[in-house]
């Protein structure tokens, strides 16, 4: 076998190879041009960010964290004077401590980047000051707790000093008071004389007694007072008039001196005094408490002031470095502006290049072609070699496609060569499978045909019985009239015996007479025990398996001949069966070649049915008649027609005819419109069989509840192939029937 | 404690309330504060002893609930401030309520912090009026007001004494005040008005002053207002200066026994209104039963009116813990007391409301006998 093959490659600049070369080169060109720009446009913010970064920014940043931790400070140094307590005032300071360090170390970073700029100096001259601030606050604060714990200290000693005065002095006025009225000093004492209690002396000791009272009141308020203050000027009155209030308390003290009371009130008083005079008096400390409040909320003040003049000078040295920045920035925006143009424009033509190679390089001219040739090569593998393969261009897949539509033409070849082979042994397998299937078949239906065959014999034996008993009828009549005819003779016969008596007179006359009777007699028993034996012949003949000889035969004789068994059947079998058969048959009609025996089953079998149809019609009627009569003829019309080169035969009957949904069916095997008992559903079935075999067709004429006429066309000249046909399969068979036929022959 | 907090905070059932303090499995510890120094020191430690004694009493039936009762006390010495600290300090601590505090300037401080922690207190030994009043609720009075004691007071004196020259000694404070409006009312009542009012400073004695005052309005009774030296002081003093036939009628506040001990041979006839029967009496059977629990509880201590009005203190405590059953919290103490119903304290009969958190309304008028003994005022002739 000769496979075609393919051309040469295609042409360099055809090659896909070539072409994608190409382009990648244009696009390495393109990415070359656009690093270049992008390397020189880098290069040049790179130097200005350097300027931003290594200049500016440290410097900015140093100045920025200076200003953020003098605020941080600043803002930490109120605390230290809020403090409630010692405790709290220690964490504060340990915390405003790290906070200076931290400011210091950020001062001196500062410093030694920019020390020698006017802001940095102004800064450093600010940020010692409010280093300076801070240690005079802690001292301060440190006063003030000290102040206020000894302030605390005095306050209580007042209280109780004054309430020790007081216990003294409310005794003292009551008992004075009582004295001076009653003259009684206790319970135990005598009254004094009138004289003595109720005198000028008494009652000034009395008013000495209240001035005291009074005395200490106003002095104890005046330092409870001096306490409260808010304005250090207020302290000297307060304390002016403690000091005048003591003078007049100690005019009143004089006054009771040599008293047993006066010690204890002494005392008491000079107490009470002390808080208001020595070192550390009630209105010292509170003057230092309130010093101290002064100078503490100056240096907070201060270091507030120094602070934000502090943020004030960074905020300069930003703004100074901010002004470079933006130049710079605006420099460095220039350039990224002008080459953004440029590397747009680079963008632009790249990408309009990729979307034109894209687009009309690689989706039409190889991913579309490369789909296609996937396509068929898919299609190949399913097994579809028909198609032949078709893809344009002469260009790599142009070769790839070409040499798949070879590859394809070989293998189609291949495939074509060995599915004849595989057919034909399909077909061998098909053909083997087929004869068994035949002869499973045939068997059956020779088994079928066997069992209507009997059917058939069934319904004959009663016409059969009726045929011979009438043969057998005449045959003992005229062997009774033979017998007496013969004893007549004798009697005669011994008349011419000698020594016979005479009566009568021998007639020779009537001795041939007699005998000419007699051999008539003879002759017709003879007759009708040939025809007897011819009945008993058909019947076997009828039994017999195989299917006869094709022999020709007069088809109206035999439709009579089968008419007249059936109808004795159903006589037979109802002795009120009526049917009046009329015939009619084509005359001059040649014998033609039938096999009788068959061919009697299918009249046998319609003439059955027409008995069936016709009795059921009148029975029905009777039925469905008031008086159980009908005026119903039942009648069967048999007859021949030529028609062509076949001869029709009709078989018509006036019964129920056959309903138009079962006209379809009636020559399928086992339909029966009849109860199961009477009929097998194979006698139409078997007999458009048979008509078929002799080379005719079966028709059926109807109308429901009027007639049925069935019509049996045959061809006049039998074909040649049908005979030898059923020759060979008679042949066939012949063996095994042989002996049924030799049982059935002499058992009759 | 802080096992039970947790696990009930941390527990499913959270509809429980969560564990009330002062209250567990073995015990209940009530607090009080007290004077324990001080002038008025008798009256806190007769009040702790008559509460001890009702504790003892039932601690030493099995408990409540198979709970004891303790109590934890602590001094104020009479002052306002150092009650707050106190009362601040019992609730931090945990207790389950307040009793038996003493006096009525440091109940006046006081109350306010137990209305705003709702924490019960019972049966502070005052008569003030401004504790019976339905704005406070943890309040539960055990004896009859001041009110109650004076109306008393001036009703026996202008029946039975035909009296009606009352003048009034107090003390310049707000019990004292209060006093002095109680009597000021009872007067009125009457269509009277005190003939005189001395008034003396607190933490002193200087009554005399005072007694010139009343000296000179010749009044046939007067009625003391004030704690038992500055009384007995002036008793001394009137009698001295030939008042021998003034009628001096002290609150029951005044501390009966002390002035009694303080007045001696001068003290019979001193009339004195109690809210609480005699100690010694047998006209109820609690008496007894109180003369006994203190016995148990400390044989030495010579039964008085203060500790009665303690041990009965101690005794509607534990009814209504009784009441309360097996769970107790503070409201149980509340609706268990303030029932509408007549309690029984064998005999002491008290009675609250909804609207009244008093128990007891009766007011007894006393009277020094000879031996320094209290008798029935109607027992005492008067004194010639």
């Amino acid at each position: 076998m000769k496979f075609p093959t393919f051309g040469k490659s295609p042409k360099i600049w055809n090659q896909i190879s070539t072409q994608l070369h190409t382009s990648f080169g244009g696009a390495v060109v393109l990415i070359v041009a656009i690093s270049l720009l992008t390397i020189f446009v880098l290069d040049h913010i790179k130097t200005i960010q350097y300027n931003i970064n290594e200049k500016s920014m440290p410097d900015m940043q140093a100045a920025f964290s200076v200003a953020q931790q003098t605020s941080t400070l600043v803002a930490a140094v109120p605390q230290l004077a809020t403090a409630a307590t010692l405790e709290q005032f220690k964490n504060v300071v340990v915390s405003v401590g790290m906070q200076e360090r931290a400011f210091e170390s950020e001062l001196t970073a500062m410093l030694r980047q920019q020390g020698d700029s006017k802001h940095a100096q102004r800064i450093r001259d600010d940020g010692v000051g409010i280093t300076k601030d801070i240690e005079r606050i802690k001292v301060l604060v440190q006063k003030r707790f000290d102040l206020r714990e000894r302030n605390f200290l005095l306050r209580e000693e007042l209280r109780t000093v004054h309430d020790a005065l007081m216990a003294i002095l409310i005794s003292e006025i009551d008992d004075q008071m009582f004295y001076t009225i009653t003259g009684y000093w206790s319970l135990d004492s005598t009254k004094s004389p009138h004289s003595e209690h109720f005198s000028e002396e008494e009652f000034l000791t009395y008013r000495r007694l209240v001035e005291l009272r009074e005395a200490a009141t106003v002095t104890t308020l005046l330092l409870a007072t001096a306490f409260t203050v808010s304005d250090a000027a207020l302290l000297q009155p307060l304390r002016e008039e403690f000091n005048a209030t003591i003078g007049l308390a100690n005019r009143s003290l004089e006054y009771l001196e040599g008293r047993p009371i006066h010690e204890d009130l002494s005392r008491a008083f000079s107490d009470l005094f002390s808080i208001g005079h020595r070192q550390d008096n009630g209105f010292d400390l509170h003057g230092q408490e309130l010093a101290v409040e002064m100078e503490l909320s100056f240096r907070l003040k201060n270091s507030q002031t120094l602070g934000a003049e502090i943020v004030e000078l960074v905020e300069e040295i930003v703004d100074q470095y901010s002004l470079a920045a933006l130049q710079m920035t605006e420099e460095a925006s220039t350039v990224t502006k002008t080459s953004s143009t440029l590397l747009l424009i680079i963008n632009i033509i790249s990408i309009t290049g990729a979307v034109l190679i894209g687009w009309l390089f690689v989706e039409r001219r190889l991913i579309q072609r490369l789909g296609t040739v996937s396509q068929q090569i898919k299609r190949i593998a399913g097994g579809n070699l028909e198609i032949p393969i078709k893809v344009s261009g002469n260009d790599e897949i142009g070769d790839l496609a070409k040499a798949l539509e070879v590859f394809r033409q070989n293998a189609l070849e291949v495939q074509r060569l060995s599915l004849v082979e595989q057919l034909a042994d399909e077909l061998k397998e098909m053909y083997q499978d087929l004869e068994k299937a035949n002869e499973k078949l045939k068997s059956a239906q020779n088994q079928i045909v066997m069992q209507e065959k009997l059917a058939a014999l069934g319904q004959l034996t009663a016409g059969v019985a009726h045929e011979i008993k009438n043969p057998m009828n005449f045959i003992m009549n005229f062997a009774q009239v033979s017998k007496d005819l013969l004893e007549e003779l004798l009697e005669e016969v011994a008349k011419t015996r000698p020594g016979a008596e005479v009566k009568e007179e021998y007639d020779p006359e009537l001795v041939d007479e007699i005998a000419e009777d007699l051999t008539g007699n003879l002759e017709r028993i003879h007759e009708h025990g040939a025809r007897a034996n011819r009945i008993v012949i058909d019947m076997l003949k009828m039994g017999r398996h195989d299917s006869g000889d094709w022999q020709p035969a007069d088809i109206g004789v035999l439709l009579n001949q089968h008419a007249v068994l059936a109808f004795h059947s159903a006589r037979a079998t109802d002795p009120d069966f009526q049917l009046d058969i009329q015939e009619d048959y084509a005359p001059d009609v040649d014998k033609i070649m039938v096999k009788p025996q068959d061919l009697g089953r299918v009249f046998l079998n319609l003439v059955t049915n027409a008995c069936y149809a016709t009795d059921e019609k009148r029975k029905a009627l009777m039925a469905a008649s008031d008086n159980g009569t009908t005026t119903y003829q039942p009648v069967l019309h048999l007859s021949t027609q030529l028609a062509g080169d076949f001869l029709e035969v009709h078989v018509r009957d006036n019964g129920n005819g056959i309903p138009e949904s079962a006209l379809n069916q009636i020559f399928n095997p086992f339909f029966t419109t009849k109860p199961p008992d009477q009929g097998t559903g194979l006698g139409l079935s078997l007999s458009s069989d048979i008509v078929r075999e002799h080379g005719g067709e079966f028709r059926v004429d109807t109308k429901e509840g009027e007639y049925t006429d069935m019509i049996v066309s045959l061809p006049l000249e039998t074909p040649e192939e049908l005979m030898t046909n059923s020759e060979k399969d008679e042949q066939d068979s012949m063996p095994e029937d042989s002996t049924g036929t030799q049982d059935g022959e002499t058992s009759v | 404690m802080a096992v039970i907090l947790a696990g009930t905070a941390s527990g499913q059932d959270r509809q429980e309330q969560p564990a009330t303090p002062g209250v567990s499995e073995g015990r209940i510890l009530f607090g009080q504060s007290a004077a324990f120094e001080g002038p008025a020191q008798e009256l806190g430690w007769s009040m702790q002893a008559g509460i001890l004694a009702a504790f003892k009493e039932i601690n030493d039936q099995g408990g409540i609930h198979g709970r004891r009762l303790e109590l934890r006390s602590l001094n104020d010495s009479y002052e306002p401030n150092k009650a707050i600290a106190n009362t601040r300090q019992l609730i931090e601590e945990g207790v389950f309520a307040l009793i038996g505090a003493v006096g009525t300037p440091t109940s006046k401080a006081v109350v306010p912090i137990t209305e705003e922690s709702l924490i019960p207190y019972l049966a502070p030994m005052t008569g003030a009026e401004f504790l019976r009043s339905n704005a406070h609720h943890t309040v539960i009075n055990l004896r009859a007001s001041y009110h109650q004691e004076a109306e008393e007071m001036v009703k026996r004196l202008t029946l039975d004494r035909k009296i009606d020259r009352i003048a009034i000694l107090y003390q310049d404070d707000s019990f004292g005040r209060a006093g002095l409006r109680a009597v000021n009312r009872a007067l009125g009542k009457r269509k009277l008005f005190a003939v005189g009012t001395g008034v003396f400073s607190r933490n002193t004695i200087a009554v005399k002053t005072a007694l010139l005052d009343l000296k000179v309005v010749e009044p046939e009774a007067v009625i003391i207002i004030g704690p038992y030296q500055p009384t007995a002081t002036f008793i001394k003093w009137a009698y001295h200066l030939d008042m021998g036939s003034v009628v001096f009628i002290a609150l029951s506040f005044v501390g009966s026994n002390a002035l009694a001990k303080e007045l001696g041979a001068d003290g019979t006839g001193v009339l004195v209104t109690q809210v609480v029967p005699l100690p010694m009496g047998d006209t109820v059977p609690v008496s007894a039963l109180y003369r006994a629990a203190l016995k148990a509880y400390d044989p030495s201590i010579i039964p008085g009116f203060i500790s009665f009005e303690g041990y009965l203190a101690g005794r509607l405590a534990i009814y209504a813990l009784q009441q309360c059953g097996e769970k107790v919290d503070r409201n149980c103490i509340q609706s268990a007391l303030r029932s509408d119903r007549d309690i029984d304290l064998d005999g002491f009969i008290l009675r609250f409301g909804k609207r009244d958190n008093q128990g007891s309304d009766r007011v007894f008028l006393t009277a020094i006998g000879p031996d320094g003994q209290y008798l029935p005022f109607t027992a005492l002739p008067a004194r010639q």
